[in-house]
């Protein structure tokens, strides 16, 4: 216990010798951890964005108007045998235009000239979790042109499928960045350690000459490090929360009718703690990469 | 307490530092180290301390081969030796006493004893009134006693010092050999390279000659 004392005053008398090499270390990593929460918020929130999309996704089967009682039997029973189909509800032409006219709200005045017969009857298909590729819904899409009685099928955000390669691709290269980026704090905090081992080059050899061990004359070194990168850490991720509640009321993606709105949303606790002990650990691997051999007398 | 049988060292091919040294230093001997410029005193004293490895022969400090041990086992050697060099080498941003007080903190002491050892040692060099001090503004002589003071507070077996008067006049001269006497007497085994013929010839000790990196004369107790 008093020899952790003892290192933590080493290492703070370290930070205290040269503050400003000390700070310069710390900002740097503070903007690499701000870029890294940054990125990682765009990400976090274009998740949630998708998963939002993806619960509202349907399939609306439009009916030929000459659609027997019969196709429309069969085009069901294709439907309840696939699995991602949840519930089907059938709309008359009625209600289809009911529904428009609900829609339009205020508007529903300019549909008072047309006729009961104008939209088509439909079946609408919510899915059974949001679970489903959009690949296995459009495999369905596909198999249900081809059934007579069917004049078109639509699913909702037919583009949520290329939504979702981009995310992927996204990822991969957000995860690059991110790599680059904490290698380079790494290089950062090494190099500052570094600079303080040479700045005791005295101190060590005399710490050598009456016998301090390897670990000895290391710890100091490691709780710099560790000091520096969690510090850093901890400073970029405020400055990411900082820049998140200012854009949070700038932000609100709306959704479409029924689904409400999305408002953004800071990383989860445990990212934040993660990214945090993360800079303490870059912090110590920084530190191990600029000891080893510089500590022979 | 040291023996060395035919011992070679060299700094690479075009600077040998040791040729062929034997000697032996008994328990609670002093013994001085001298010879002419580039001798190689400093090498001897710097192969005994670990700091330097030989290339061939044998080395026994305590009754124990050193020849090829390891970094670990180097240190645990270490703390029963004290260094004292001609430039002092004392960190300047720290006290007196903090100087002191390093030897005993990489053994882990505790805070009272190091407080109390360094506090009796600092008596023993006539330094108690400089506690708290930092060594740049101590005189040469003050300064070279805190850095006995830090070589002998862990009470080391061996004291070795490398010119340790080489910095300072006649007087603060005199003044550091009477400390190290003192420090023999109370049973250290004590090793001095100097240049100092002086001093040498002040004292009774037994002289060990280096020319050339080689033992010329003194390499084995008289008697
Ligand atoms: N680090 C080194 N690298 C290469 N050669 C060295 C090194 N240290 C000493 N030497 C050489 O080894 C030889 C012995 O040097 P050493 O320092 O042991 O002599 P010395 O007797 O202590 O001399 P002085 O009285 O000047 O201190 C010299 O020729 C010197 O040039
Ligand atoms: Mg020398």
């Amino acid at each position: 216990m008093s020899k952790i004392v003892y290192f933590s005053m080493q290492a703070f008398r370290h930070i205290r010798r040269n503050t400003v090499v000390a700070g310069v270390t710390v900002g740097t990593v503070a903007i690499v951890f701000l870029l890294l929460c940054v990125l990682a918020l765009v990400g976090y929130n274009l998740d949630r964005l998708g998963e939002r999309l993806k619960a509202g996704l349907y399939l609306v089967v439009y009916l030929e108007d000459e659609a027997t009682e019969q196709e429309i039997q069969e085009i069901k029973s294709t439907l309840e045998s696939s699995e991602v189909v949840g519930s089907i509800r059938f709309i008359d032409k009625k209600q289809a235009l009911e529904i428009f006219k609900k829609r339009l709200g205020a508007q529903a005045t300019l549909l008072n000239e047309v006729g009961p017969d104008t939209l088509p009857s439909s079946l609408e298909v919510k899915l059974s979790s949001s679970e489903h590729s959009t690949k296995s819904i459009e495999a369905l899409a596909q198999k249900l042109v081809s059934h007579p009685g069917i004049e078109q099928v639509q699913y909702g955000q037919a583009w949520l499928g290329r939504f979702f390669n981009f995310m992927d691709f996204s990822r991969l290269i957000a995860l690059l960045i991110g790599a680059l980026l904490v290698f380079a704090t790494l290089m950062i905090v090494s190099n500052t350690i570094r600079l303080s081992v040479y700045a005791r080059t005295d101190e060590i050899h005399i710490l050598k000459l009456v016998g301090a061990t390897d670990n000895f004359v290391k710890a100091p070194f490691y709780i710099e490090g560790v000091v520096l990168g969690g510090l850093g850490a901890l400073l970029g991720i405020g400055g990411a929360w900082l820049l998140f509640i200012l854009a949070r009321p700038l932000v609100t993606i709306p959704l479409g009718p029924g689904s409400g709105d999305l408002n953004l949303e800071f990383l989860p606790i445990s990212s934040v703690a993660i990214s945090a002990a993360g800079g303490a650990v870059v912090g110590m691997f920084g530190t191990l990469a600029s000891l080893g051999r510089h500590l022979r007398i | 307490m040291i023996q060395m049988y035919h011992v070679y060292m060299s700094y690479g091919s075009d600077s040998p530092g040791l040729i062929d040294v034997s000697l032996r230093i008994e328990k609670a001997e002093f013994a001085f180290i001298t010879g002419p410029s580039g001798a190689g005193k400093t090498s001897l004293l710097r192969v005994i301390m670990l700091a330097e490895r030989s290339q061939n022969g044998q080395i026994l400090l305590f009754g124990k081969n050193v020849a090829n041990i390891k970094e670990k086992e180097r240190t645990l050697f270490r703390r029963h030796m004290g260094v004292v060099f001609q430039d002092f080498k004392l960190l300047p941003s720290r006290t007196v006493e903090q100087n002191v007080a390093i030897s005993l903190e990489v053994l882990g002491k505790g805070r009272g004893e190091i407080r109390k050892k360094v506090g009796e040692v600092l008596e023993l060099v006539g330094l108690e009134h400089r506690a708290h001090r930092l060594p740049p503004t101590l005189s040469g002589g003050e300064q070279q006693r805190v850095a006995i003071a830090r070589a002998i507070v862990n009470d080391p077996q061996i004291l070795m010092a490398d010119e340790p008067t080489g910095n300072l006049d006649q007087a603060l001269s005199e003044e550091i050999g009477v400390l190290l006497n003192r420090i023999n007497a109370r049973g250290s085994t004590v090793v001095v390279a100097t240049h100092d013929t002086a001093w040498i010839q002040r004292t009774q000790h037994r002289v060990i000659h280096l020319e050339k990196g080689r033992v010329v004369s003194g390499g084995m107790p008289l008697g």
